[in-house]
């Protein structure tokens, strides 16, 4: 069966320049990355800052323009597509970011910010609306009855949960993750990870688990893909990565993840 | 480097439009110098016709324009009919004495801006902001020029200053000491017109910047390093809420030249402003010109120099693209 | 060892026009022994930041100390004038603030800044150079010269976070607290950092309080951890007592709540163990234990009054009523 996403060799690069417009050199935040992800599994994404995995969630989401490499989503070439087209292709992939403070329009509320989307694609009749408001809303645990707060009066894992149900309102096959969860207390990571993990086979979803945190990576995912500087050095089921793995990245992570004390790796290995 | 030469490629070709504009816009105004003395009856027609062509006022548009443009590049700007002479002359002297008063009063404002923003935004909701902010909404509130007019009322009724002009009479004959006193008894009021018309903004935008920062994390965590307060506002918090002044600053030397017009005209200050007033209903069209194409120089330089002092003095304005 | 920092019965609030008066801490106690470090465990609505504050009297305007002794080398700083707090604020405990990108001036550069903190306990300008290269080359090596030079803004996260320490370090401490030092961080550059702190626990015999939500930092550092719940300390002791046998029903139910480290698994992933209920809201007139609307195991007792601190075996402490209080 087709995989739902397939990744070929994408390469990201930034040109920094100074304040005359000139280029102040290039940074490659993405350098060759390969993988698929077939419908209905999680994958996770770990590295360090800096190791090009935002990146990486953006140019799937298509918020960015990959220098070169492909990003095939049910088997259609994200670079082939026009503009109309890309459009109707945006609604298949969901991005839920960080920080829900900053992606949240604290000026709207709950139900606004999550018809947005119904509303901007248009494809769901006004009457109509509300009522998906809030069979969203109570989807992932908020109550209905909130809709008319502000982000700002939710806490921080009732805002996760809003953006969550605002990336679920378009019906998405694949819903990315850029470290969704860090900014949570743990007990609250704990709450958003077991929503995730329900909806995903209710709502027939792939996930793409962008983090640093190797332990719920190990958790929630079915492969890890491990980056480092912009290539992907170690892919495998969770249990293999976990277990035995291979790269110096990896082994640091996964003894961090267990237990205090192991020397950080050098840079540039 | 490459950045200055282009702002200075676009600053030439802005001043060239704005002197076609300008031209364009007097030349086609109905009239010219020689209506007035057409109105008078001694002055023969065939005189006011030999003026005509001596002038070159019955020369196609583009002929004057460019004989003004061949003026400019040799120095001397046109001709004043009512001078009788080059107007670079007359505008060097005039833009002079402008800029005495323009740069007095400016950087008065801002000495005395500063610390009352700083101070009203300190004790935000306090007594002290709410006495500057009522003292600054009234002084607003009034035009400059009846603040002008006002004060020439109090130096005639007193008697304390010079009720305009820029030197007494026969100051020539007077020591240095005494026609630097002199000349500062002639500024005094006309700065302070300036300067009571233009500190309500400078003061409202310098707390508004700083009450903005007054919130950062930054501050916060210097107080805990034990610095002391006035150290933290001064030294930390200033610098930190400079980027909306320096453009205003900007602003300012932008209008040293075009600002002060109003109150040189009421206080009789022999600046540009009267000059171009003058020149406005004699028709004398050079010295228009040049009145209007010299603020636009002020004007252009000003902001080139608001940017420049922006990019020295805000690190991050001079990195674009994703971080390290 | 005396103590070098005496916690004792601190009370904070908040005044806000909507909520009226809200405890942000009900009575908080502890110690901190010199050359020790001390891990506050504490989430969202525990209090934990206000606590930070308060050792110092930092609190934003709307928070007040109502009540309590914070004493620190025989002094109680909460009834110290302000030149002396500012004397003690940078040289005898530092605060490292919560996220390096907002804690640094945007427009100074890192050595000046570092400068700063020297010069604001009076140091003549020779010592203040030399303390500065000190500090920064004992945090940054080879780079430290680089780093001096340059802004905040072309820095990593974890090389911020490393000013912070420099910053706080430069005038000799005796206590750190530091604030969620690795929340902004990944897990790598977090370990980097927590090595750093060891390292200065080593070297200069500081003593150094952690406040974290996460309790896989404290594990195998910390040398005693203190767990926050709704402004009340819920338990407090020995960290490899507290952390692998926990006894507080919070405690034990924040535990549960970390994913495994994955061994092996066969059948469908299992959701994680969650406390039910949201973060508590703290209003000035609450009665009984603040875990009992959440709590499992709560009793008849747990809603008419808050437990007090039961001492068990080894200077372990809990506030429960299962053991008493």
């Amino acid at each position: 069966m087709e995989p739902l996403l397939s990744v070929a060799g994408l390469v990201k690069q930034y040109v920094r320049t100074g304040p005359a417009g000139g280029s102040r050199g290039i940074l490659t935040a993405l350098d060759g990355v390969t993988f698929t992800l077939a419908a209905g599994r999680t994958l996770a994404v770990v590295g360090r800052s800096g190791s090009g995995k935002s990146t990486l969630a953006l140019c799937i989401a298509g918020l960015e323009r990959p220098t070169a490499g492909s990003i095939l989503v049910e088997g259609r070439d994200m670079a082939s597509l026009g503009a109309t087209e890309l459009r109707a292709l945006r609604p298949r992939i969901q991005l839920v970011f960080q920080d829900p403070a900053a992606s949240l329009n604290p000026r709207f509320t709950a139900e606004q910010l999550v018809a947005e989307p119904l509303q901007v694609q248009g494809r769901v009749p006004a009457r109509e609306r509300p009522g998906r408001v809030r069979l969203l809303m109570e989807c992932v645990g908020l109550s209905a009855a909130m809709r008319s707060r502000t982000p700002g009066e939710f806490s921080g894992g009732q805002r996760q949960r809003l953006a969550i149900a605002r990336a679920l309102a378009l019906e998405p096959r694949v819903l990315i993750l850029d470290e969704a969860l860090s900014a949570l207390d743990c007990s609250v990571q704990a709450q958003i990870a077991n929503l995730v993990a329900e909806l995903q086979p209710a709502l027939r979803l792939s996930c793409l688990f962008i983090t640093h945190d190797l332990r719920m990576a190990g958790w929630l995912a079915d492969e890890i893909a491990v980056m480092e500087r912009g290539r992907i050095v170690e892919m495998g089921s969770s249990e293999a990565v976990v277990e035995s793995p291979q790269h110096g990245v990896t082994q640091f992570l996964v003894a961090a993840a267990r237990a205090r004390g192991a020397a950080p790796p050098q840079a540039g290995r | 480097m490459r950045y200055l030469l282009r702002r200075a490629l676009h600053a030439l070709l802005l001043l060239f439009g704005v002197s076609l504009l300008t031209f364009m816009f007097a030349a086609m105004a109905p009239g010219n110098y020689l209506d007035e003395m057409r109105l008078n009856p001694q002055i023969a027609p065939e005189t006011i016709s030999a003026l005509r062509a001596q002038y070159g006022m019955d020369r196609p548009f583009p002929v004057r324009y460019l004989r003004w443009l061949g003026s400019v590049l040799r120095g001397e700007w046109g001709f004043s009919f009512a001078y009788n002479r080059p107007v670079a002359s007359l505008l060097v002297v005039r833009a002079r004495n402008t800029l005495l008063l323009a740069a007095t009063a400016t950087a008065l404002a801002w000495l005395l801006a500063l610390p009352l923003g700083v101070w009203s935004a300190e004790r935000a909701g306090h007594w002290p902001d709410r006495l500057v902010s009522a003292g600054s909404a009234a002084l607003l509130v009034i035009p400059e020029l009846v603040l002008a007019l006002g004060l020439l009322i109090l130096a005639v009724r007193s008697g304390w200053f010079p009720a305009g002009g820029l030197e007494s009479l026969g100051s020539g004959s007077l020591s240095a000491g005494r026609k630097i006193a002199d000349l500062a008894r002639h500024l005094t009021l006309p700065v302070a017109a300036l300067v009571l018309s233009s500190i309500p903004l400078l003061i409202r935008h310098v707390r508004a910047a700083v009450a903005e920062v007054l919130g950062s994390g930054f501050l916060w965590a210097a107080e805990a390093h034990g610095i002391s307060r006035r150290r933290l506002l001064w030294r930390h918090a200033l610098p930190a809420a400079a980027n909306p002044l320096i453009s205003l600053f900007g602003f300012s030397l932008g209008g040293l030249l075009s600002g002060s017009l109003i109150v040189e005209v009421v206080m009789s200050w022999p600046g540009l402003g009267p000059l171009l007033l003058e020149a406005i209903l004699t028709r004398d069209l050079y010295v228009v010109i040049g009145c209007v194409l010299l603020s636009t120089l002020f004007l252009v330089g000003g902001n080139l120099a608001a940017d420049l002092l922006l990019y020295w003095a805000d690190p991050r304005i001079r990195w674009e693209g994703p971080e390290p | 060892m005396g103590s070098i920092l005496a916690v004792r019965d601190l009370h904070v609030a908040y005044d806000s026009p909507t909520a009226g008066e809200t405890i942000a801490l009900a009575g908080v106690s502890f110690s901190v022994e010199a050359g020790e470090i001390l891990g506050i465990l504490g989430e969202s609505g525990s209090g934990k930041s206000s606590l930070a504050a308060s050792l110092l009297c930092l609190l934003p305007s709307p928070g007040r100390i109502l009540g309590g002794s914070v004493v620190f080398q025989g002094k109680n700083l909460l009834a110290l004038g302000q030149e002396e707090l500012r004397g003690i604020r940078g040289a005898g405990i530092s605060l490292i603030f919560q996220e390096p990108a907002l804690a640094l001036h945007p427009t100074l550069r890192v050595g000046r800044q570092v400068d700063e903190v020297l010069r604001a306990h009076g140091l003549p300008a020779a010592a203040r150079r030399q303390n500065a290269e000190r500090v920064l080359a004992a945090l940054f090596g080879t780079e430290a010269a680089r780093i001096s030079g340059s802004y905040p803004h072309q820095l990593s996260g974890g090389q911020r976070q490393r000013v912070l320490i420099a910053q706080a370090i430069a005038c000799g401490p005796s206590l750190l607290i530091a604030d969620e030092p690795t929340a902004a961080l990944d897990s790598v550059t977090g370990a980097e950092i927590l090595e750093i702190f060891a390292r200065l626990r080593r070297e200069l015999h500081l003593a150094l309080v952690l406040i974290t939500h996460n309790p896989a930092l404290l594990a195998g550092f910390a040398d005693r951890v203190l767990v926050l719940y709704a402004g009340q300390v819920a338990e407090v002791g020995p960290a490899g007592a507290v952390l692998a046998a926990p006894q507080h029903p919070y405690t034990q139910a924040l535990l549960r709540c970390l994913p495994p480290v994955l061994t092996r698994r066969e059948t469908r992933k299992p959701l994680l163990p969650v406390i039910p209920g949201d973060a508590p809201r703290m209003i000035a007139d609450a009665v009984g234990c603040r875990f009992e609307p959440r709590c499992t195991e709560r009793m008849e007792q747990c809603a008419a009054r808050s437990p007090l601190l039961t001492e068990l075996a080894g200077a372990h402490s809990v506030s429960c009523f299962k053991f008493g209080g």
